[in-house]
């Protein structure tokens, strides 16, 4: 796990424009949905000329905006300056994923939206890119603990048919068996029964048939 | 081309609601139409019984509110595959039976040589697509073929008795039977589970499983790993990221940005596995 | 078509049917030995696949299902014409059917036996195969195949039990007047004495018996051919597979009756009961039958040929013109079209020939089940240059389907040697003469036999 504030040494050709990176602090100030934490204290990375100062806010729902401010020595905002933005996160081992780029407003500042989509900790670094190498990195912490927007939908089960179909399938099954059973039994008990009505010499309801017993 | 269309840092929309509740929807007229038919002459009663609970076997859906410590408790995952990259060494299909014990002539995740319509060659790595709405899922007569909460096809060799319905409704290809007794087995007498089948039952069918005995417990599947050319990246839609290892993908841009595609999309099986196709490759067939 | 029988004296009748009962033939004991061992081979034959893993059968991942399968579908095919059958001619009250009755009943309970016993043949783990009663899923078409056999299977043990009452009241009465014998035909025979009343209750049955034996074995086959047909398989994923598979199994299975009426006609003695007409009115329902086939397979063959889709065309050209084409071209000559000539030819009055359009008929008809099964089994779905699966067809599958085709001569055999192969009761109450009213029959004497 990296430091959590580290300043990057600005190469000699940016020295000319040195910036100054303000640290704001924007957890406090907007109160995220009570299943989000807020992001942890923003930090700042500093350095002779300019700093780079990232930092997490909590917007909407699941919603982070991650924002970068530049500031020249004397405080000024730094526009135009491009922010390339990755999360180090808990992915079947640590993972380094870009998640975008922002660049600065007149206000010095670059805010990119990002929507967690892992719970854990989440390191979010901010890169000003200059030439081959980097102005300035700085890198902001968040931890997430309760992503939901992505997970809350409800899981379809696959479904062929609605859960009416199996009763009434087994309905009809079980009706064609009834019946099978029913002519079984009817037949049966009915053959059984007459005889032994017939063998009643009282009952002549079948009077042909006493005569053949035996 | 068929490629999944999502706004970026956005997780793709799950898909299968729309499309279950569609067949859903077909399948309750057939089946009105089958119990009216069955009613009319109950001699119809065994086809409407096919109609009946549908796919009873899938896992149920963890309820997933509330907060949950670490690692997301359940993924949906995916497997990407770019085929730019794969060059047909075959390292992923000796690596996955190794892992999995597998006979030679199991090759769980295949490498087929491919002529495009355009007449160039070209290499597919096919693994279990982890159908959506599988078919061999819902062929399978006594539910050995199941879902796990993170949507991987398993098989429950315990339970399968072997008809290979599953393999004759499989689109892939991608199920293997155990004609003989199976002759490789991990050195250490573990019992054989749906997740870590090994060794394989003789009489029952297999298949690849995304290798969720290594997923679960944070590795990467022994392909992903194994593959030279990091052509093979295991994905979750849910967290919207997808790995190669070295390289980690926002997952629902890379497969925009590529033209992802995914093989035999007009089945209506939804695959869980996305091709690249680079130079001519016809990754639809 | 509806000649009623000629009377026949009553007791001719029954010494006819009683006599295999009582003194089997000279030939009956040699053939009840070839066709045992033939069968036990079978077995032995399943137990050794059983040991050994289905590999032994010459199954593989690129040809999963094979032999097994069609003979699955071909025997419980021909057990549906045996029922089917009897009920058409219950039903329409063709009264010349009353001799054959019996037999296309027998017929059709062994058959189905045969028949469903390759489904847990083919399975590659065969003593799990109750787990299907006790968890199944109700979205599979095995499932459903299981449910439409049992129920199958108990009605048509009720048709061919519930006619044959009278007639072991007969043989209760006449044939074995004591000793275990008696007492079991009495037990069967539920104290029928032909009352009124009795056969009323018997009649009602039967016919209602008749109805529901239609639409059951309609829909044992249809779920048959939906085993197939509820696959994205070329070849097989097929609206027509319904009718298709039940149109052929009628098909079969008359040729089926005909084959086992004409050989217990000879080898029983019966031919002064059962006459070359009824032998062809049989025929003609065969070839009638075989003309829809025909039409069938034409219609299938032409839909999938003409739009010739790349997932069709490679099915469709293999059975015209590739591997299966002369299998595909001899069925249709020899199992369709050669008996339907040979019916319809002037030479048709001799019983050979009705016996040989019949034998061509089944024989052609289970060649049509393996080029059901083979090709969209063996077909590459992915590469299309690769190579088809090829099955390979060894001794233990040749053994156990010799020995399933020789259980349903065995299993007739040993039933006739208990029950009449004739519906001894049934003939009487066809001819209907007055002269042969129970009360007539009863002063004839006794027993044919003591």
């Amino acid at each position: 796990m990296k430091a959590r504030g580290r300043s990057v040494r600005l190469p000699l050709a940016a020295a000319c424009v040195p910036l100054l990176l303000a640290l704001l602090s924007p957890a406090s100030t907007v109160a995220g949905p009570a299943d989000v934490s807020t992001g942890p204290p923003v930090l700042v990375g500093s350095h002779t000329h300019s700093e780079l100062a990232v930092a997490a806010r909590a917007v909407d729902g699941d919603t982070w905006a991650i924002e970068a401010h530049v500031r020249d020595v004397s405080s000024g905002p730094v526009g135009g300056v491009t922010i390339e933005f990755s999360a180090t996160i808990d992915f079947l081992g640590v993972r380094t994923l870009d998640i975008g780029s922002a660049r600065t407003d007149t206000s010095g500042t670059a805010t990119l939206t990002y929507l967690p989509t892992t719970n854990g900790v989440h390191h979010i670094v901010a890169r000003a890119p200059f030439d081959d190498g980097v102005l300035a990195s700085n890198e902001a912490v968040l931890e997430v603990t309760g992503v939901t927007q992505p997970l809350a939908r409800p899981a379809q089960p696959l479904q062929a048919v609605g859960a009416w179909a199996g009763p009434v399938a087994a309905l009809v099954v079980a009706s064609v068996w009834g019946l099978l059973v029913l002519v079984l039994v009817r037949v049966v008990v009915g053959i059984s029964r007459a005889t032994v009505v017939a063998r009643n010499p009282a009952d002549r309801r079948f009077g042909v048939s006493t005569d053949i017993e035996g | 081309m068929n490629v999944e269309q999502a706004e970026p840092l956005q997780v793709p929309p799950r898909e299968e609601p729309k499309r279950a509740l569609s067949r859903r929807a077909v399948l309750q007229s057939v089946a009105a139409l089958g119990a009216g038919a069955s009613l009319g002459g109950l001699g119809a009663a065994p086809q409407l019984v096919a109609l009946v609970k549908g796919l009873d076997r899938v896992a149920p859906a963890t309820p997933r509110s509330g907060p949950a410590a670490g690692m997301n408790a359940t993924r949906r995952w995916v497997m990407v595959i770019d085929l730019r990259r794969c060059d047909g060494c075959g390292k992923c299909t000796k690596a996955c039976q190794a892992t999995h014990y597998l006979e030679p002539d199991q090759t769980w995740l295949k490498v087929y040589k491919l002529k495009s319509s355009a007449g160039t060659e070209y290499f597919m790595p096919r693994l279990c697509m982890h159908c959506e709405d599988a078919p061999c899922l819902r062929v399978c007569p006594v539910g050995a073929t199941f879902k796990n909460a993170g949507g991987v096809v398993l098989v429950d060799q315990d339970k399968c008795i072997g008809c290979r319905l599953c393999m004759s409704a499989c689109p892939y290809e991608a199920r293997y039977f155990n004609w003989i007794e199976p002759t490789k087995r991990p050195p250490l007498a573990v019992l054989p589970t749906p997740e870590f089948p090994a060794p394989q039952r003789k009489g029952t069918v297999g298949k690849c499983t995304f290798c969720v005995h290594s997923t679960s417990h944070g590795e990467l599947p022994s392909c992903v790993e194994s593959c030279p050319m990091e052509a093979i990246y295991i994905g979750d839609l849910d967290a919207d990221v997808a790995t190669n290892g070295p390289q980690t993908v926002r997952l629902s841009t890379f497969l925009r940005d590529n033209h992802a595609t995914r093989y035999k999309e007009e089945l209506n099986t939804g695959p869980r596995v996305y091709y690249i196709a680079g130079h001519g490759e016809d990754a639809e067939r | 078509m509806s000649t009623p029988t000629a009377p026949v004296p009553s007791e001719a009748l029954e010494a006819a049917a009683f006599r295999p009962m009582l003194r089997p033939g000279r030939w009956f004991w040699p053939l009840f030995g070839l066709l045992g061992a033939t069968v036990l081979a079978a077995v032995g034959a399943f137990a050794y696949q059983y040991a050994e893993g289905l590999w032994v059968a010459g199954y593989s991942d690129q040809a999963f299902f094979g032999i097994y399968e069609a003979n699955l579908v071909a025997f419980i095919g021909v057990s549906y014409g045996g029922a089917v059958v009897s009920a058409v001619l219950r039903l329409t009250h063709a009264r010349w059917g009353a001799p054959l009755s019996r037999m296309a009943e027998a017929m059709a309970v062994v058959a189905l036996i045969v028949g469903g016993a390759f489904a847990i043949v083919h399975l590659g783990r065969p003593e799990r195969v109750w787990t299907i009663f006790t968890s199944p899923n109700f979205s599979s078409p095995i499932v459903w195949d299981f449910m439409a056999i049992t129920t199958y299977l108990l009605a048509t043990s009720l048709f061919l039990y519930l006619p044959l009452i009278p007639d072991l009241a007969r043989a209760r009465d006449r044939l074995a007047r004591r000793g275990v014998r008696h007492r079991i035909y009495a037990a069967l025979a539920l104290r029928w004495h032909d009352l009124p009343d009795q056969r009323s209750r018997l009649s009602w049955a039967v016919t209602v018996l008749a109805i529901l034996v239609i639409p059951l074995a309609v829909s044992v086959h249809s779920v048959l051919a939906y085993t197939f047909s509820m696959t994205t398989r070329p070849g097989w994923h097929s609206t027509i597979f319904g009718p298709y598979f039940v149109v052929g199994a009628l098909y079969s299975g008359v040729g089926l009756v005909i084959l086992v009426v004409a050989a217990f006609r000879r080898a029983y003695r019966l031919e002064a009961f059962i006459q070359p007409r009824h032998l062809l009115n049989l025929a003609w329902m065969m070839v009638a039958l075989g003309l829809v086939y025909l039409y069938l397979t034409f219609s299938e063959t032409l839909t999938a040929a003409y739009t010739a889709t790349r997932d069709e065309l490679p099915v469709i050209a293999a059975l015209l013109e590739g591997p299966f084409a002369p299998a595909f071209w001899t069925f249709l000559v020899t199992g369709v079209l050669a008996p339907i000539a040979l019916v319809a030819l002037p030479s048709r009055r001799r019983v050979g020939v009705l016996v040989l359009a019949a034998a061509l008929a089944v024989v052609g008809m289970w060649l049509k089940r393996l080029l059901i099964t083979l090709p969209s089994a063996t077909l590459p779905l992915i590469d299309e240059a690769a190579p088809w699966g090829s099955p390979v067809f060894t001794w233990v599958p040749i053994l156990i389907t010799l020995g399933a085709t020789a259980a349903i001569p065995l299993g007739l055999m040993i039933l006739f040697r208990f029950v009449p192969v004739i519906a001894i009761d049934e003939c009487e109450q066809a001819g209907e003469e007055p002269t042969l009213t129970p009360a007539v029959r009863r002063a004839v004497p006794e027993g044919v036999a003591g």
